[in-house]
């Protein structure tokens, strides 16, 4: 395991010059940031775009605190997947083009430590963007809308984190399998859009699924106890162990041919 | 020391390697001469245990390594086809960080790498991002890091593919330079036998997964002995002589290139007179006509019927 420090430090590198350690945390402060903005501003914003007929009055109900930062949970789910897979598409496969994993492979590095080193490489980074991105949420919401209490915050951020860990483990483990980015982020999306598709038509038999974790910590913001809350986290962090290990079992099958 | 037994490999239809019999002497330049598809690369990676044959044994000190490569891993440096550094990262970098693989540490990582820039002369450019690098400068970085752990052999994959000459020429002489100063064992694969001529001392030659001959130099072009290789140079031909040539009864080989043609005649007719006439007739203005002693070129052309580089 001695050699995974140095190839976590490397991917950092690697990503500081990139600039994904800064276009991901500022794309997902953004993401996060525009959600109370726009709420609050809403009303101004239908009056400026006009054609509301002389003399009605714009009446939206201003929504809770809580319910904003929902709001900007659910713009993770969708946005925030997609700028991280593409984030996180090629760290495997522009190695294995660049004919660099060869050097890496005659050397005493195991699979375990050069899939561990990327999951955790990534996942940092993915935390940290998100965290840093909804604490800043949180904060606009706040001053602007109602108070959210800092122990909710951390229960939802904590539930997210848990699917944040499933979700870098499927990218990596379907980057083992394929050779192509565009390939590796459609073949994720994919299986992620039949989760929810799943969660979604069918919800009693979906309890277990890692998905749900993502309406859990929406809940973990409204109320203090969350259903259900121990079968998909087990589910989840063992369904992230398979998917390390099936990536791990899979990068011993490459050939290093070249083609 | 380094042995290729009986080799074949197969990927699904193709057979990239036909029972294939190489050794790797300790200090020996080893060149791997063959056109693009001729199974180099794979006897290369099966040599350096990257891939598995489907069949034979690769053996390192009379030892089998196919099921435990870890002591000729720790003995090899492995240049491939391929750029295989980082290109975000500075030269010094990416020499750090695959030392750092390779568990050197501290002060000896320091010392190692500086040694190594000075050997591939890139120690002005240490700092600079790889992205910014010639094809040339990438290649030597390249090598450079196969080089960190000192291995004992050195297999290089097509070092000087796609790079500009005096690239090139530093490389062929680094090569050379380090076998003579650090006496390390070199396997060199190339499509150029000008390079594989002048560096090394024996030679196999493959086409289409045969070895179609091995030997020192000097025995390889013996094959020839018995033959002469003539070439013509003018402006332009034309077919009419070119199919006479193809059909005369003692020419065994003609191969023609935009100025020159080149046939492999037997050592007892002479054909000179002939040939000057038979650009008389065909109204070719020629330019030189001469006997040249045969190169690794001609040896290929005469085992296959084709040019290496076709
Ligand atoms: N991984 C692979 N899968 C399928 N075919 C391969 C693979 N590697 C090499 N080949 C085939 O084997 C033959 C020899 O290839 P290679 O060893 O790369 O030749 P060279 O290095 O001499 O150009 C080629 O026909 C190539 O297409
Ligand atoms: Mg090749």
């Amino acid at each position: 395991m001695s050699g995974m420090q140095v190839l976590i430090q490397k991917e950092w590198l690697e990503s500081m010059r990139n600039g994904k350690w800064i276009w991901l945390p500022i794309a997902f402060a953004i993401l996060a940031m525009s959600q109370p903005l726009t709420m609050y501003y809403m009303p101004q914003l239908l009056e400026i775009a006009g054609g509301l007929p002389e003399g009605a009055v714009i009446d939206i109900p201003a929504p809770s605190g809580e319910e904003v930062l929902s709001g900007v949970l659910s713009q993770y789910t969708f946005l925030g997947t997609l700028l991280f897979v593409l984030a996180a598409m090629n760290v495997i496969v522009h190695e294995r083009n660049n004919g660099s994993i060869i050097f890496i492979s005659v050397r005493p590095v195991s699979a375990l430590s050069y899939i561990l080193s990327k999951w955790i490489s990534l996942l940092v980074l993915y935390l940290i963007s998100f965290m840093i991105s909804f604490v800043i949420a949180w904060y606009y919401t706040n001053i602007l809308f109602s108070m959210v209490s800092a122990a909710k915050l951390f229960g939802s951020i904590g539930i997210y984190s848990i699917w944040l860990c499933f979700l870098v483990a499927l990218v990596l483990s379907v980057s083992t399998f394929l050779k192509s980015n565009s390939s590796i982020a459609g073949v994720s999306i994919g299986i992620l859009a039949i989760l929810a598709l799943a969660s979604e038509l069918a919800p009693v038999y979906m309890k277990w699924s890692p998905t749900q974790l993502q309406s859990q910590a929406v809940q973990a913001l409204q109320q203090t106890i969350i259903s259900d809350l121990w079968l998909p986290i087990t589910v989840t962090v063992l369904v992230t162990i398979f998917l390390l290990c099936l990536a791990i079992w899979r990068m011993k099958q490459w050939d290093y041919s070249g083609h | 020391m380094l042995e290729l037994v009986d080799i074949s490999k197969r990927f699904k239809k193709t057979e990239a390697v036909k029972s294939l019999n190489m050794f790797i002497e300790q200090g020996e330049i080893i060149g791997l001469l063959g056109p693009n598809g001729a199974g180099k690369s794979t006897a290369i990676s099966i040599l350096s245990t990257l891939i598995e044959p489907t069949q034979g044994d690769v053996r390192f000190f009379k030892k089998s390594v196919i099921k435990k490569p870890s002591p000729l891993r720790k003995a090899i440096g492995v240049v491939p086809q391929e750029i295989a550094l980082y290109p975000q990262l500075s030269a010094e970098e990416n020499l750090l960080f695959f030392g750092r693989i390779y568990r050197l540490k501290g002060s000896e990582l320091k010392k190692r790498v500086n040694e190594i820039l000075e050997q591939i002369g890139l120690t002005e450019k240490r700092k600079a991002l790889v992205e910014s690098f010639s094809g040339g400068m990438k290649r030597r970085l390249n090598i450079g890091v196969a080089m960190l752990h000192r291995p004992q052999i050195l297999i290089m994959d097509e070092p000087t593919v796609g790079i500009d000459p005096q690239s090139r020429s530093y490389i062929l002489e680094t090569v050379k330079r380090l076998n003579k100063e650090n006496q390390m064992t070199v396997v060199y694969t190339s499509h150029y036998m000008e390079e594989v001529d002048y560096l090394c001392d024996r030679i196999y030659i493959m086409d289409q997964g045969n070895l179609i001959a091995s030997g020192t130099k000097e025995e390889i072009k013996q094959i020839l002995s018995s033959e002469n290789t003539i070439s013509i140079e003018a402006d332009h031909w034309n077919n009419a002589f070119i199919t006479h040539l193809k059909e005369h009864e003692s020419i065994n080989n003609v191969h023609v290139e935009e100025k020159e043609i080149t046939l492999i005649t037997p050592k007892e007719v002479n054909l000179f007179t002939e040939i000057i006439s038979m650009t008389e007739e065909y109204d070719i203005a020629l330019r030189s006509l001469h006997v040249k002693s045969p190169t690794l070129e001609d040896v290929f052309l005469h085992l296959t019927g084709r040019a290496l580089r076709d």
